[in-house]
Order: structure tokens, then C-alpha cells, then sequence
């Protein structure tokens, strides 16, 4: 399946294809964008590859950006972390990744791709960082 | 329907018929290393040296192109102004025509390397490139000093060509290199507090 390049709106290029990986850690704040244009704000919201130009894939114009969700269900304070529209091979190189909270850390597990990963109770949000990601500054 | 004798064939008749004997089937292929470039967007033509205010100096003009959907502007030396690479006006030299000043040639190669250069808008929604041609950020073709000009927050440089000549004060003789042969579609991307990266697609 193509992937539109070179539209009249929106992003042409390599903003179609690769972005930051982003969070659900509080307070996020603004992008700023315009067509053609896109800047992730420094803060603990967007991660940047370690290695590389900082952008991950993102699957196309038409999907999600990929991101980690790591949510406390209530009332029974059950942790579930979530690792969303990654593509091959990058969901197979963060497997086994770590990841930092607050208050203890864990590896991704393959139901992290899936239904969600189980990560203890009462856990300690936000998580404060992914093993080959950096937080923007 | 008739057939006339032609280059590379003939027609030989007898009792059974005519004959067409193809002697020259194809004519001989022309090499692409004696082909001249064709045109194309942003291609670097008509650089001429002429004598003005008493110094050699060296002009240019580039063929029109797009950097997404806009087409650049160029310093034209006769009005002073910038002007569009699609200008059409009668009366003058279409597209403008810029000229090379001292300033813009690197002192150790003798070479001006021609960017397109292009900015953000600077307030919401902050379109890249800025499409306000009165404005400094709307895509700009022009003559640069640096063989490798840093991309900014502000403005991206794209290295379209360069003219190399063998004096700067008194050019005789000069040689165009082109490196970009296409319109762009282009997108800006800043991570943080990082310089602004720029990424091209040509079309």
C-alpha cells in the first residue's frame, strides 16, 4: 500500500514516515506545527531515539504515531503498560527494553503490544524513561 | 500509400517485386557523456561573464522549480528586487538574472555555491516555507560564501549548485556544477531545544 508523499497539506516527506515517540506522561504540552513543519516541545512527553535522527517509524500517513501508555486502573490500582504503532523491525528491538517509573522499573513483554502489560499495583506514574529513548530537551 | 527512397534504406524492384533493403537500421546511439544536461527545475543556465561598473563580474539565472508548490524567488540585479524564477514580462530577461558580488564567493575555492533557502512562518500556523514572498523566509535562490551553509531554526539551505571561476576580482573563466535537478517537497521537524532539521523529496 502507497503512502501519500508530496500533498498540499500536512507533511510531504519524512514527517509522513517518521516521527517522535510519544506519552501519555502529564501536562503535555503544545506542538507547534503548520504544513510541512512539526516541533516537539522539550519535556518528559516525547522521546527521541538514542541513536540515529531521533524519529522512529510511524507505519504511514494514515496511522497513529507510535508511543508508550502506561495507565493505573482505579479503584484496583492495577498498572498496564502499552507499546502502540510500532512497526517491524522497531517493536522487535525495543522487546526486553526497560523502563524506568518513579518508584521501580520493568522490561517490555510482547503483551505490551497486545492486550497490555501487567506491571504491579499502585505503580508509581509517570514513568520517567524507555531503555534507546531520551526525553526531549 | 507510397514509400520514397529515404536515408537508410533502399528500394531495388525486378520481375518478382520490389525489394526494401534496410541497410542503416538504427542511427548510432548519442552517448550521454556528450549530451548537454537538459533543462530542468533549478538548473543553473545562461552564466555569462560581463563587464559592469568597470569589474568583471558573473551572472546567472536558474530555471524555474518548486519548493513545495512555491516557486522561489531570485535576486535580480537589473530591478534590484527580488523576482520570481517564472518571471514573464515582456521587455526583459526571463527568468531574473543575479549577480555574483565578491561576498558571495568562498576566498579559497573561488567558487559561489548557489543555495535555495527557505524559513518557517514565524507565528501561527507556522507553515513551512513561509509563503509571503515580501517576507526574508519565503524560498530564496542566491549565491553563498559557505561550501556547507548550517541549517538554522530559521532558514534551511539547500546546496543547488555552484559557480567556480578562476578569479574572483577578475573573472575570465567559469565552471557550473548542479546538484539538484528536481522541484522538492520538503518537511521541517525540530526535536526540543535541537537545531531544526530539513528533509527533502524530489519531484
Amino acid at each position: 500500500m502507497g503512502d501519500i508523499i508530496g500533498g498540499v497539506t500536512g507533511y510531504s516527506t519524512w514527517a509522513t514516515l517518521r516521527q517522535a515517540a510519544g506519552t501519555n506522561n502529564p501536562d503535555t504540552p503544545p506542538l507547534v506545527t503548520g504544513d510541512y513543519n512539526r516541533e516537539y516541545p522539550s519535556g518528559n512527553y516525547f522521546l527521541k531515539t538514542t541513536e540515529g535522527n531521533g524519529l522512529i517509524r510511524t507505519g504511514g500517513f494514515f496511522r497513529p504515531g507510535a508511543g508508550f501508555t502506561l495507565l493505573k486502573s482505579n479503584p484496583e490500582s492495577v498498572g498496564i503498560f502499552y507499546c502502540g504503532g510500532f512497526v517491524e523491525p522497531d517493536n522487535e528491538t525495543i522487546l526486553d527494553k526497560a523502563v524506568s517509573m518513579t518508584d521501580g522499573s520493568f522490561d517490555i513483554e510482547p503483551e505490551a503490544f497486545t492486550d497490555g502489560q501487567y506491571v504491579g499495583t499502585d505503580p508509581k506514574l509517570p514513568f520517567t524513561g524507555v531503555e534507546l529513548f531520551d526525553f526531549l530537551t | 500509400m507510397s514509400i520514397q527512397p529515404g536515408v537508410g534504406y533502399t528500394f531495388t524492384s525486378s520481375s518478382q517485386g520490389t525489394n526494401l533493403n534496410i541497410e542503416k537500421p538504427w542511427a548510432p546511439w548519442t552517448t550521454y557523456a556528450t549530451t548537454e544536461d537538459p533543462g530542468h527545475p533549478f538548473k543553473i543556465v545562461n552564466v555569462q561573464i560581463v563587464t559592469s561598473g568597470g569589474s568583471q563580474v558573473v551572472r546567472y539565472q536558474v530555471q524555474s522549480g518548486t519548493l513545495n508548490n512555491l516557486v522561489p524567488v531570485l535576486d535580480d540585479h537589473a530591478s534590484g528586487t527580488t523576482v520570481k524564477l517564472d518571471r514573464v514580462t515582456s521587455g526583459v530577461p526571463n527568468p531574473p538574472t543575479a549577480q555574483l558580488d565578491p561576498a558571495q564567493y568562498n576566498g579559497t575555492t573561488k567558487t559561489s555555491y548557489i543555495y535555495l533557502r527557505a524559513g518557517p512562518k514565524p507565528s501561527a500556523p507556522f507553515d513551512y516555507p513561509f509563503n509571503d514572498v515580501s517576507n526574508e523566509r519565503y524560498p530564496a535562490v542566491g549565491g553563498y560564501n559557505g561550501e556547507s551553509t548550517p541549517d538554522t531554526d530559521i532558514f534551511s539551505y539547500l546546496k543547488i549548485g555552484s559557480i567556480a571561476v578562476d578569479s574572483i576580482s577578475a573573472p575570465t573563466v567559469f565552471t557550473v556544477t548542479q546538484f539538484v535537478n528536481g522541484s522538492l517537497w520538503a518537511d521541517r521537524i525540530k526535536l526540543g531545544t535541537e537545531t531544526a532539521r530539513y528533509y527533502y523529496a524530489r519531484i
